[in-house]
């Protein structure tokens, strides 16, 4: 189906349905116009008919009036006679207009016009003869044999130019029934090419819309996929961060452990030796003890640096003494330091050790920040458990910042929420220039009792 | 006078042996018996055959906490000199070790002469709740 095919595009189809339509107005007005000539044709054929007719009827009419007249001599057949010459005049003219351009019918007209002229100057001669007394000669011009002769031929030719009418009606009606049969063909040809166009176009908008449908649901399904993908790697990416923020928390301990264990061990050790050699040395050898007393102030110091490491790397106070005085200890460092005023409302919750550590980390943070940028007054630490949610919020009366403005990283909040996240909570950041900063995150309660290798004040409750 | 029997809690085998050779040469100090973890320890302690007069306990330990040592240290039927020695005497350390009991907490780092005096002391009879005869 060649024609189907191509037919299928649209650029084919609708100037092909527009064409259709364009002849169909041009059939219809062509035979319209044309069977109105044609009627208009027959309508004049009839008038011919009915004039050569009404020919014939009046020049018997006028024969008829002549010898009414000859017989009676009564005045009232002379107008009958006049009235039908006048009308024979009548009829004449209009054939003459009438036949003016066809060369067959008006070479009859004018034979017919030839005998009646004869006819009607006969009649005319008889009439006077009569009038002037002559009645013998008259009667002899009415009975002749001549007279009848006339009248059969001029009855003949009417009928030969009816006969030639005649024919021209059948024609006519012919070519209007030819006419109203083609543009019939045409119209049902036409109607038949549009119901196809349209068949065309239907199929065409069907087959569009399932491609659309088809479209929709590839891109739908795309979309979909790509969301469980994005789901995917979003949940990987988090289990990688927790991941990483376990190891590195991990190592820290690990760390902080060991410099504890083992260096500090040593440390303390040694100490213990120049406390023996000092007593060894009490009063024999002052400048030795001089010495001694340096030894021992340098292993001081190397204590406390050791100290400031471990505890930098995990907070020992954080599994020694829970959470809150963990947190207390911080704010009340932190107000020392910067003599910034800090209200505490801190309650007892149950969380993991490492969301306990991320929550210290976020309150060091939020602490940190406030130092370097908030230029605060006052700050608010609260921890709470609220339906099996433990929430912690930091809040301060400081600069803030516009939260819109994407500078979140500046203030190592991505860190933050990422280790938030992680631990399956979720972190809120309200932030306004020269409003302060608010940073709220909410934790899921732990569900296990005592994670902690050592919690002592769960062992001493 | 009478030595003064000691009972050491720490972990660190190197600690240990400096705080015993120390104890024990500066003082008249008797160490008899050690442990490295909690359970030992307490054990070790609410034994009534076992005599002592003095409990050195350092918080931080190879299992358990030092600070369950010392509730069972502080609240034993007779009355004990308890000390920590630890290597994080923060104030908050010490107020919580104060609340639990303890007579006295020291720094590692730097209150070992301290702790030696507080030995010396206590084995003369000048402080304490009294030696056990």
């Amino acid at each position: 189906m060649d024609v189907l095919t191509v037919a299928k595009h649209s650029r084919f189809v609708f100037p092909f349905a527009c064409a259709a339509a364009v002849a169909m107005v041009f059939i219809s007005e062509g035979s319209y116009w044309q069977s109105v000539d044609k009627l208009a044709e027959l309508n004049a054929i009839g008038a011919a008919r009915t004039s050569i007719q009404s020919l014939q009827q009046s020049i018997l009419a006028a024969e008829t009036g002549q010898r009414g007249y000859l017989l009676t001599d009564r005045k009232e057949y002379l107008l009958t006679y006049d009235k039908a010459l006048k009308e024979i005049d009548e009829s004449f003219s209009f054939l003459d207009r009438y036949y003016a351009e066809q060369a067959k019918p008006i070479a009859m007209l004018r034979k017919v016009r030839v005998l009646t002229d004869t006819k009607l100057s006969e009649l005319a001669v008889a009439t006077r003869l009569h009038d002037e007394g002559k009645s013998a000669a008259s009667t002899d011009i009415v009975l002749s044999e001549l007279n009848k002769r006339q009248m059969d031929a001029i009855r003949a030719l009417s009928t030969d130019l009816l006969e030639h009418e005649a024919l021209n009606v059948s024609a006519g009606t012919n070519d209007l029934h030819r006419t109203l049969m083609l543009s019939r063909i045409g119209m049902a040809a036409l109607s038949a090419i549009g119901l196809f166009a349209l068949f065309l176009y239907l199929r065409q908008t069907y087959a569009l819309k399932i491609q659309q449908q088809e479209q929709q649901r590839l891109v739908q399904a795309e979309r979909d996929h790509l969301e469980v993908e994005v789901a995917h790697r979003t949940a990987q990416l988090t289990e990688l961060t927790h991941h990483v923020l376990t190891a590195r928390e991990d190592e820290r301990n690990r760390l902080a452990r060991n410099l504890h264990d083992e260096l500090g061990a040593l440390l303390t050790s040694a100490k213990l030796d120049a406390a023996r050699i000092r007593s060894r040395l009490a009063g024999s050898a002052p400048e030795a003890l001089e010495r001694l007393t340096h030894l021992v102030d340098t292993l001081n110091r190397s204590i406390a640096l050791g100290r400031d490491i471990i505890e930098d790397l995990r907070p020992s106070t954080l599994s020694n003494l829970g959470l809150v005085a963990t947190l207390e200890i911080l704010v009340r460092e932190f107000t020392e330091r910067s003599g910034v005023e800090v209200h505490c409302a801190l309650a007892t919750v149950e969380l993991g050790a490492t969301a306990e550590l991320v929550v210290y980390r976020l309150v060091q943070e939020a602490i940190t920040n406030i130092t370097k940028y908030a230029n605060a007054r006052q700050v608010w630490v609260g921890l709470a458990a609220r339906a099996g949610q433990v929430e912690v919020s930091v809040r301060d009366d400081g600069v803030g910042f516009d939260s819109r403005a994407k500078a979140s990283s500046a203030y190592g909040l991505v860190g933050m929420r990422f280790r938030v996240e992680a631990e399956g909570g979720t972190l809120v950041v309200v932030a306004a220039r020269g409003q302060g900063t608010l940073i709220q995150v909410t934790l899921p309660q732990s569900t296990l009792e005592a994670p902690h290798e050592t919690r002592p004040q769960e062992a001493l409750a | 006078m009478h030595p003064l029997k000691t009972y050491i809690v720490e972990d660190s085998q190197v600690i240990r042996d400096g705080l015993i050779a120390t104890l024990e040469e500066l003082g008249p100090v008797e160490v008899v018996g050690t442990a490295e973890d909690e359970s030992t320890a307490t054990q070790w302690l609410t034994q009534p055959s076992n005599r002592f007069d003095l409990v050195i306990i350092d918080i931080f330990l190879k299992s358990g906490s030092g600070l369950g040592v010392l509730r069972v240290a502080s609240t034993l039927a007779q009355r004990r000199n308890v000390v920590v020695l630890s290597n994080y005497a923060t104030q908050d350390i010490r107020r919580r070790c104060l609340e639990l009991g303890a007579d006295r907490v020291f720094d590692k780092s730097n209150e070992i002469e301290a702790l030696i005096a507080y030995c010396a002391r206590l084995a003369s009879g000048e402080i304490g709740h009294g030696v056990v005869a």
